[in-house]
């Protein structure tokens, strides 16, 4: 009879510790060196942006409340490379990633009830983020949500995001074994580029629309892959513009007289091919138009997810198929599968690789 | 009429040396000896290396030829519209989009995008709306009571205004990593868009337009002393009025689907042709398409050429048009008609 009651009476209290600290939550230090409480079970994550939607989408789907439109594969057909978790989830409206457009509803994230909110935050002093982070701060400081900053603005970033999104949900397991194939994959690909001389690394026009002529420069946030891959971009030039997709003209990529051309729209590689006007365009002549996949989110940029782990491996075996020699098969196999949860067929990689 | 042969040799010989300028210049260096090198090549009096030869021949005949080609049409077009609008309406500040068309266009190229990125669908969905946003207008203008100007207007301001709230929310619903730039980036206008398929296909029906609409001088001259006057010398006032709403519609919608929307040309050119030669429309609007025409050579050729970036057109064609037409308001002391 005692023993019981001392049991009870240690569970009560047990019970009542739990809950009083789960009501107090913990604090945090987040991605952009902020001190944030949270509650310590964490069960529903908005993700604000398109960065942090697809992040939080591979490190923990259970968690998320949905996916951004702009996330979504694009094609219909793509959409089997999602999650069974996320096919029932509303489509979110997220803002923009620099906060300009605030599409985010603050009554329907209330109404979604979130543990914490995620958004994209970059620690280096970018005055172009300054502002908008400040922004997205306030919008969710009004509606009493803890906002969590995450910085994976640059590709190498995303080893470090992943761990600190695992350790802050839980998933740390999970999260230290997605980071570790991040780091492998990039050892393997810096590898190969650091055995190429600037002088013989590939010139790369990056061709952003259906008529090819938007373009990123060398120093843009969008081209980083390309970067990272160890092309030698051919467009120079300051970036104005957080959008990026610079407009050149024909002659001057004529000019540039780029090696290889990697397009965003599958329509241009065809476009380029019979246009008479592209012809004399090495990249064309040589047929080496190459596509970025798409499935299930873009592999480069627009959104920059995660997905650009696979992407920097996609454009080295692109780049440099003698030096960078791994089983591109299997890498890519092997990130879908661990990222996101999909096995791909032979087929696919087939298209990918064509 | 005297004075008229001298200064149609005058613009035709401008219109010639543009053309020939504007296919001299780009981002990629080619000397004046080798555009006339490869000119006595083409024409078969000379020996070339064929190398040299196809190289020469991409940059100035595929790549120059149809941007040259397109400035000279969208030019023309949008410099005869805004000046038979500015007849037609009786009012110096008309230009081609009064009656919505470029609001049109800008919703129809935007709905395009969204649903399917395909260039051909876009241009085609771009001059389909163009025409619909000033059927629209019309529609409302009829609705409203007649033909007259101020229900024209009117009804062109709805049209237009309905138009840009569409394109709003198209805006609004683009995804802002990819389509929204799309969107914006087709918004700008530029003459790189032209495709010499496109151009063969528009080329007839263009110049067709502008020859119509300059046919139309003499009614324009009758209709700009007001409804009235023009009946009792015999014109049909509602038909001469629906007619260049039609053809400048159709003209200014191709100049959407060549180029995209390309402010400004259609509003100062008119009043530049004006000051040159005087307000008779029968010379006052081929005087306009010549202008408009050399105007966008000009602005094209500079913003291909300056950096490895394009400057979008509509920026410098208002660059250049605010000046000009400062210039132009100051000397205009008597009157603008």
């Amino acid at each position: 009879m005692t023993s019981t009651r001392v049991r009870r009476l240690c569970l009560s209290c047990l019970l009542a510790v739990t809950a009083l600290s789960s009501a107090w939550g913990r604090e945090i230090t987040d991605m952009v060196g902020r001190k944030v409480t949270i509650p310590d079970r964490i069960t529903k994550v908005f993700a604000a942006d398109p960065y942090t939607n697809v992040l939080l989408y591979v490190v923990a789907p259970d968690l998320s409340l949905g996916l951004q439109p702009g996330c979504l594969p694009f094609r219909p057909e793509d959409r089997r490379f999602l999650r069974k978790e996320i096919a029932g989830l509303p489509e979110l409206a997220t803002q923009s990633p620099g906060g300009e457009q605030a599409q985010v509803n603050m009554e329907e994230v209330l109404r979604l009830k979130p543990d914490i909110v995620l958004a994209m935050g970059a620690k280096g002093a970018n005055p172009m983020r300054v502002g908008s982070l400040k922004r997205t701060e306030e919008r969710f400081a009004r509606i009493n949500l803890p906002l969590i900053f995450v910085d994976v603005d640059a590709i190498a970033d995303y080893p470090a995001g992943i761990e600190f999104l695992g350790d802050l949900l839980g998933r740390e397991e999970r999260a230290r074994r997605l980071s570790q194939y991040a780091r492998r994959a990039f050892a393997q690909v810096q590898k190969a580029v650091a055995a190429i001389p600037p002088e013989k690394r590939v010139r790369v026009y990056y061709a952003e629309s259906a008529d090819g002529l938007a373009t990123e420069s060398d120093r843009s946030l969008h081209a980083d892959a390309i970067r990272m891959a160890g092309g030698n971009i051919v467009h120079h030039g300051d970036i104005k513009t957080h959008q990026g997709m610079e407009k050149v003209s024909l002659e001057q990529v004529l000019l540039y007289d780029p090696e290889m051309i990697i397009s965003q729209e599958p329509e241009f590689a065809t476009n380029a091919y019979h246009d008479p006007r592209w012809q004399k365009v090495k990249a064309v002549a040589n047929h080496r138009i190459y596509t970025v996949p798409r499935a299930p989110f873009n592999w480069i940029d627009r959104p920059p997810s995660v997905m650009r782990i696979l992407g920097v491996q996609w454009l080295a075996y692109r780049f440099y198929p003698n030096v960078y020699r791994v089983d591109i098969r299997k890498e890519i196999r092997q990130f879908c599968l661990l990222f996101m949860g999909v096995d791909v067929t032979d087929a696919d990689l087939n298209e990918w690789l064509k | 009429m005297r004075r008229g042969v001298p200064w149609t040799a005058f613009l035709s010989v401008l219109l010639v040396v543009a053309v020939l300028a504007a296919l001299s210049v780009g981002r990629y260096p080619l000397r004046v000896k080798d555009i006339a090198d490869f000119l006595l090549a083409a024409a078969g009096l000379k020996q070339m290396p064929k190398d040299t030869y196809d190289l020469l021949y991409n940059v100035i005949v595929q790549i120059r030829l149809p941007r040259v080609l397109s400035a000279v049409l969208v030019g023309a077009a949008l410099a005869t519209s805004g000046g038979a609008y500015q007849a037609v309406f009786r009012n110096p500040l008309v230009s081609p989009e009064l009656m919505g068309v470029l609001a049109g266009a800008a919703f129809g190229a935007a709905i395009a995008i969204l649903a399917s990125g395909n260039w051909v669908v876009v241009q085609a969905t771009a001059f389909v709306m163009g025409v619909v946003a000033v059927a629209v207008a019309v529609g409302i203008a009829q609705l409203a009571g007649g033909a007259s100007i101020i229900m024209l207007v009117l009804g062109g301001v709805i049209s237009g205004t309905l138009f840009t709230a569409l394109l709003s929310i198209a805006k609004f619903a683009a995804d802002p990593g990819n389509k929204l730039p799309a969107i914006e980036y087709w918004l700008m206008g530029s003459l790189s868009l032209a495709d010499i398929k496109v151009i063969r296909w528009v080329v007839a029906p263009m110049a067709l337009g502008i020859v119509a609409l300059t046919g139309l001088g003499r009614a324009l001259d009758a209709l700009s002393m007001g409804d009235d006057e023009a009946r009792t010398l015999g014109v049909p006032v509602t038909t001469v009025r629906y007619s260049v709403i039609a053809v400048a519609t159709l003209i200014s919608a191709a100049t959407v689907s060549l180029a995209g929307m390309i402010g400004w040309v259609g509003l100062i050119i008119p009043h530049v042709a004006r000051l040159a030669i005087g307000p008779g429309n029968t010379r006052l609007l081929p005087t306009s398409a010549c202008l408009g025409a050399v105007f966008l050579l000009a602005t094209d050729s500079v913003s291909r050429t300056l950096y490895n970036v394009e400057i979008p057109i509509g920026i410098l064609t208002a660059l250049f048009g605010v000046p000009v037409f400062l210039l132009v308001v100051r000397r205009a002391r008597k009157g603008w008609i």
